[in-house]
C-alpha cells in the first residue's frame, strides 16, 4: 500500500494505492494521527485504487472514522468501489462511513456547514 | 604511551590486536543472536500454549441431540485464531450456535475471542434471553473496553427441537446459508447491525424461521469462500454451495469432509492468511 497527500484549500486528501489488509493498513492509521498531531482538520480518505480489503484495513477506517469525529473534526471517505464496497457492506457500514462518491463531492460536502 | 622506539606499537601489535577485536565482536554478536533466538523460541512456545488454551476453548464435543446432526471445522492460519464457533445446550429442548470473526489475527484477536465467549456462555442460559438479546450484551461488554480496529462480527442462531423454530440474528457477519431439501434451493437469513464492539448502544434484532426435514444450515466466516489458490482466485460461496447440493444426502460430518476435500483440492499448496471456521446442522429426516 502507498500512501500520498495533497491539499485542496484547508482540506488534506489522502490518495491510498494497493491492498489494504493486515499487513499494512496501520501505515493509513499512522499517517492519519501524525496529522492529527499537526492540527489537519479536515481529511479525504480516497480509495479509488483500492481494489481489496480485508477485517484489518476495515478496522483501521473504523479507527480514524470514529477519532475523528470524538474530535469533533471532519472526514469523508470516497470512491468506494468492487470489492471494497462489497466487504463495507457486508459488514454494514455504509452508514456507519461518511462517504462520497468522489473527492470532489467530498470537498463540497465539506466545505458545507 | 611512551615514545621510546623500543615500546612503539609495531604493524603486527596492530594487526593482533584487530584480529582479537575482530573476534571479540563476533562472539558478542553471536552471544545476541542467540539470546535472540531463545527468546523467540519463548515465544514460540508461549504461543503454542495460548493455541492450546484457545483449543480447549472450542467445543471439544459437539451435543448429540436426538433432532439434529452437527458438525464443525475450524483451523487457524497463525496458531492462534480470531474466529471462534460454538455450540451450547442452552436448555433442554434448544441449542444456540455462534460463529465469531474478529479483526486481526494472532494473540490480540484472540483475547477479544475469549473475552466473547465468556460473555456469550455468562449470558445465554438466563431466562427470556434471545439471539438478538445477547448480541446486545455482548456489544455492550465489549464496545469501549477493546480497541475500535479489533471489531468483530457475530452470528448468533437458535434452534428448538419442538416447533423446529430457528432464531437468527447477526452483527455483520455473513447471512445464514439454508439449504433446503424440498426446493433443493438456497436461502439466506439476514437481520441489520454494525459490527460488535462499535456503538455501545447497538440493538440487535432478530429473525426467524421453521426448518423441514433435512434441511441444512451453513454458518462460516471469510476465511473458508475467500481462500486463495496459488493462481490467486477465491474459492467462493458458490463452490461451497456446490459442494452442499451435490453431497446434501450425506450426514454433517461427512458432508464436512466433502467440503474441507474439496477446498484443499482447490487452494493447493497456497499458504492461507486467515482462520478458516464452518458449522453444518443439518435436520434429521
Amino acid at each position: 500500500m502507498d500512501l500520498k497527500i495533497r491539499k485542496h484549500a484547508e482540506t488534506y486528501i489522502i490518495d491510498v494505492n494497493g491492498e489494504m489488509d493486515l499487513y499494512n493498513s496501520y501505515k493509513l492509521k499512522e499517517l492519519v494521527m501524525k496529522m492529527l498531531e499537526k492540527k489537519v482538520e479536515q481529511f479525504v480518505i480516497n480509495l479509488e485504487n483500492v481494489d481489496y480489503i480485508d477485517s484489518s484495513g476495515i478496522g483501521a477506517l473504523i479507527y480514524i472514522c470514529s477519532t475523528i469525529k470524538k474530535m469533533n473534526l471532519k472526514l469523508i471517505i470516497s470512491n468506494i468501489h468492487g470489492s471494497v464496497k462489497k466487504v463495507i457492506e457486508l459488514t454494514k457500514l455504509m452508514g456507519y462511513f461518511p462517504i462520497a462518491g468522489t473527492v470532489e463531492e467530498a470537498i463540497q460536502k465539506i466545505a458545507t456547514p | 604511551m611512551s615514545r621510546r622506539s623500543n615500546y612503539l606499537f609495531s604493524q603486527d601489535n596492530f594487526n593482533q590486536i584487530q584480529t582479537f577485536a575482530d573476534y571479540t565482536s563476533l562472539t558478542i554478536n553471536s552471544l545476541f543472536t542467540y539470546l535472540q533466538l531463545l527468546e523467540k523460541q519463548e515465544m514460540e512456545r508461549e504461543l503454542g500454549i495460548a493455541a492450546q488454551i484457545q483449543s480447549q476453548l472450542q467445543p471439544t464435543r459437539l451435543p448429540a441431540v436426538s433432532s439434529i446432526s452437527l458438525a464443525a471445522y475450524s483451523l487457524p492460519a497463525k496458531g492462534v485464531s480470531g474466529d471462534y464457533y460454538d455450540v451450547i445446550n442452552i436448555r433442554k429442548g434448544q441449542i444456540l450456535m455462534a460463529v465469531c470473526d474478529v479483526a486481526g489475527k494472532g494473540i490480540p484477536a484472540s483475547l477479544v475471542m475469549v473475552m466473547i465467549r465468556t460473555i456469550i456462555h455468562l449470558v445465554a442460559h438466563q431466562p427470556g434471553m434471545t439471539v438478538g438479546r445477547i448480541l446486545d450484551v455482548v456489544n455492550w461488554g465489549i464496545a469501549g473496553k477493546v480497541s475500535l480496529d479489533r471489531f468483530a462480527t457475530l452470528a448468533l442462531l437458535s434452534y428448538d427441537f419442538a416447533d423446529h423454530r430457528l432464531e437468527y440474528s447477526n452483527a455483520a457477519h455473513h447471512p445464514l446459508l439454508i439449504y433446503r431439501a424440498e426446493s433443493r434451493r438456497f436461502e439466506t437469513l439476514d437481520t441489520e447491525g454494525i459490527p460488535i464492539g462499535l456503538e455501545k448502544k447497538t440493538k440487535y434484532s432478530q429473525i426467524d424461521t421453521v426448518l423441514h426435514p433435512a434441511d441444512i444450515v451453513v454458518l462460516y466466516t471469510d476465511g473458508i469462500i475467500e481462500a486463495m489458490n496459488e493462481q490467486g482466485s477465491q474459492y467462493s460461496l458458490e463452490s461451497m454451495q456446490r459442494v452442499v447440493r451435490e453431497n446434501c444426502d450425506l450426514p454433517p460430518e461427512k458432508l464436512k469432509r466433502a467440503i474441507i476435500e474439496d477446498l484443499n483440492a482447490f487452494v493447493g499448496k497456497a499458504k492461507q492468511h486467515d482462520d478458516q471456521t464452518f458449522l453444518l446442522m443439518k435436520v434429521d429426516g
